[in-house]
């Protein structure tokens, strides 16, 4: 079970919680939403499940054109093929990105950030190569002792 | 009225986007402590972006509208102002947006038989890149009976022996470049089956660029100005409403030294009243072909002679060519008199005052006379001033000068106090020999370098100067770097003497300069250089 709920914010900050990207035990929704639709109105969430939320969309999302350093070409590049798919491709341009998701995400953390969301690390772990079926497990942990961690599985369309 | 916003992300400053981001952010942590607005947030991505860009934008717009909206932003760097907003603005000043005009001329259409040619509305008709269209289905006719709508032409027999009739064509788009001069070849596309060839039959005219802001601030003054025949801006601005393509005005009047008209009594002294309005009425002086009948005046001789009203004659600078009708032969017959005359009749119940010929010369109020050899032989039994035969004259003229002069005669607008003579400028027409060395393999393109010499010297204004630094710098607008113009440049002017109406050669590589003399109304406020396109002669060298 996750440290962070999406109910747990005394004196924290919170953000808004997107419909799950990830698996966080809530039926129906195992997969990841790419555009971070807004499922359930008004809910806010903090702690581990707010650092998964920012390092998915970090991951995921190219920064604006007129802030290029922020956010990572990851998704854009999946999107766009580039890659065309293979095992050494996607590990090799993930390897940058998720660099830069830990480096962005520790530079806006302050000394009043609680440990549960401080990243210690993203990775890759796994990748299921069915065709047009792939997914993509990333592994995102937390910095604290609890040393939380989740896997996400991010669906891609894999060309064999 | 159009939009003057814009919509697109695009362009906007990524400094003046994180500014607003950083405001935002700031405003709403203050406001709300407990929420997490930290940049990777969703309330960043999806509220505090998209906020700032559109901030940014409105304010880029709002800034963009009040820089574009003073005169004094707008003067000071016109390059960089929105064209749309400047014509708004100037619009407050009675200056309007001109769209550009497309030229329009006539062509000869040749052929090698006498036989009903149709030449079909929107046909193309093609001179080097330049592409025109013709405004009406044309058909050629043989005979004079068979004409019976206004777009049947009578073909006609040239000296040479080949067929042609005129089709009129307009240029597919607006812009000074589509004005080619008469004589040009040009390619008829899909032509019947008996075209030989065709050609320019007169000066194309009326084609103009559309207005850049910079024009429209340079009309401001014209705008703004009283439209009086007291100054050149006023007598410019005047005269720019009822006849836009007028480009330089320059008003003559009293203790101006070229004004000789206010001095006609015993007493040689100005008593004034009186004014010359020298006015360019068209980018440069056109060709006009006119047909006229020549009577014999000196059978011996081979002499005839042909007479010009003023009407026909109002604007003219000189007769540049005399060939037997219909001929398509290079050269001219060779014209051994010219007599220029004056026409007094009063104009709009007005009645100018001239003591000299050359005081009427090239206005609505001078008349001509000429007189050439053409010496094949005089039919048996011709009599002198009885035999008639029919000659092409080509005239080069400034046009309008006879409505102007009849716009500002009109009691209604001219000043009763008076007595103002519209004239073409004193020409000087300038031929120009230009070398250019070009690297190897460098782009250039002689059309376009002629282009810009020739509006470059035609707009350069009075002046009796031309240096060839000018020509020059419009050379090398388009030259690709490494080229190089080799100097000197040869430019050879001939001025046409208001007087005598014989041309005067001048010839300099460096500074072309009419000397002043004010008897004749030649002075710098009078004097106006021309160069005709294909008076520029270029030759590259390629090294």
């Amino acid at each position: 079970m996750l440290s962070g709920t999406v109910v747990d914010y005394n004196a924290r900050k919170v953000d808004l919680y997107l419909s799950p990207a990830h698996d966080f035990g809530v039926p129906g929704f195992q997969e990841l939403n790419p555009s971070f639709g807004l499922a359930h109105g008004g809910t806010v969430c903090t702690g581990f499940v707010k650092l998964v939320q920012k390092a998915l969309m970090l991951l995921l999302t190219q920064g604006r054109f007129y802030d290029i350093y922020w956010g990572t070409s990851m998704g854009n590049s999946l999107r766009s093929r580039n890659l065309k798919q293979a095992a050494r491709e996607i590990s090799a341009a993930f390897a940058p990105s998720g660099h830069d998701v830990v480096d962005l995400l520790r530079s806006e953390e302050s000394i009043d950030t609680p440990l549960d969301e401080r990243i210690d690390r993203i990775d890759l772990v796994n990748m299921a190569e069915d065709p047009g079926q792939g997914r993509l497990l990333v592994v995102i942990e937390v910095a604290a002792l609890s040393q939380d961690a989740t896997v996400v599985t991010l669906p891609i369309t894999w060309i064999p | 009225m159009r939009d003057l916003l814009d919509k697109s992300l695009v362009n906007l400053d990524p400094n003046k986007v994180r500014e607003f981001e950083f405001f935002l952010k700031e405003y709403i942590e203050t406001a709300n402590a407990g929420v997490d607005v930290s940049k990777a947030s969703v309330f960043y991505a999806l509220v505090i972006q998209p906020a700032a860009m559109f901030m940014a934008l409105t304010n880029q717009n709002v800034d963009a509208f009040r820089r574009n909206s003073s005169l004094q932003e707008v003067l000071n760097l016109p390059e960089a102002a929105d064209p749309q907003i400047v014509q708004a603005l100037l619009s407050n000043f009675g200056v309007e947006y001109r769209e550009g005009s497309n030229a329009v001329g006539i062509v000869h259409v040749f052929l090698v038989n006498n036989a009903v040619t149709t030449i079909p509305r929107g046909a193309v008709v093609t001179h080097g890149e330049l592409s025109y269209r013709t405004t009406t289905t044309t058909i050629g006719v043989p005979s004079r009976d068979l004409v019976s709508r206004d777009t049947d032409a009578l073909i006609q027999q040239a000296e040479t022996g080949a067929y042609y009739f005129p089709i009129p064509v307009r240029a597919e788009n607006p812009g000074e470049e589509y004005l080619v001069t008469q004589g040009s070849s040009m390619f008829l596309q899909n032509p019947p089956t008996n075209y030989v060839s065709a050609r320019a039959a007169e000066d194309f005219r009326g084609g103009e660029d559309a207005d850049t802001a910079l024009d429209l601030v340079e009309r401001l003054e014209g705008g703004i100005s009283g439209k009086t025949t007291a100054s050149r801006v006023h007598v410019k601005a005047l005269v720019e409403e009822q006849f836009p393509s007028v480009r330089h005005g320059s008003v003559i009047g009293m203790g101006h030294e070229a004004m000789t008209r206010d001095r006609n009594n015993i007493f040689r002294i100005s008593y004034g009243g009186k004014s010359d309005i020298y006015l360019q009425t068209e980018a440069r002086p056109l060709r006009e072909v006119v047909t006229k009948t020549a009577k014999l005046v000196n059978a011996a001789t081979n002499t005839w002679q042909v007479s010009f009203s003023r009407e026909e004659f109002a604007g003219v600078y000189f007769i540049s060519r005399v060939v037997p009708k219909g001929s398509t032969d290079l050269g001219s017959l060779a014209i051994t008199n010219r007599v220029p005359g004056v026409d007094l009749s009063p104009i709009e119940g007005f009645t100018p005052t001239f003591s000299h010929n050359h005081q009427a010369a090239f206005s609505a109020f001078q008349t001509f006379t000429v007189e050439f050899v053409d010496t094949s032989p005089v039919p048996h039994g011709s009599e002198v001033f009885t035999t008639t035969r029919e000659y092409d004259l080509t005239l080069v003229v400034m046009p309008h000068i006879q409505a102007i002069q009849e716009f500002i005669a009109d009691p209604w607008r001219g000043s009763f106090r008076y007595d103002d003579v519209v004239r073409a400028p004193i020409p000087v027409f300038v031929s120009l020999n230009i070398h250019l060395r070009v690297p190897p393999g460098a782009t250039y393109s002689t059309s376009a370098i002629r282009d810009s010499v020739v509006r470059r010297v035609n707009d350069l204004g009075f002046t009796r100067s031309l240096s060839s630094s000018v020509i020059v710098d419009a050379v090398h607008d388009n030259l690709s770097q490494g080229a190089s113009v080799i100097m000197p440049v040869d430019m050879y002017g001939e001025l046409v003497n208001p007087d005598t109406r014989e041309r005067e050669v001048f010839r300099s590589a460096t500074n072309l300069t009419v000397p002043e003399r004010p008897e004749l109304g030649i002075t710098n406020d009078t004097v106006m250089f021309f160069v005709l396109p294909d008076n520029v002669d270029i030759v590259v060298e390629a090294r």
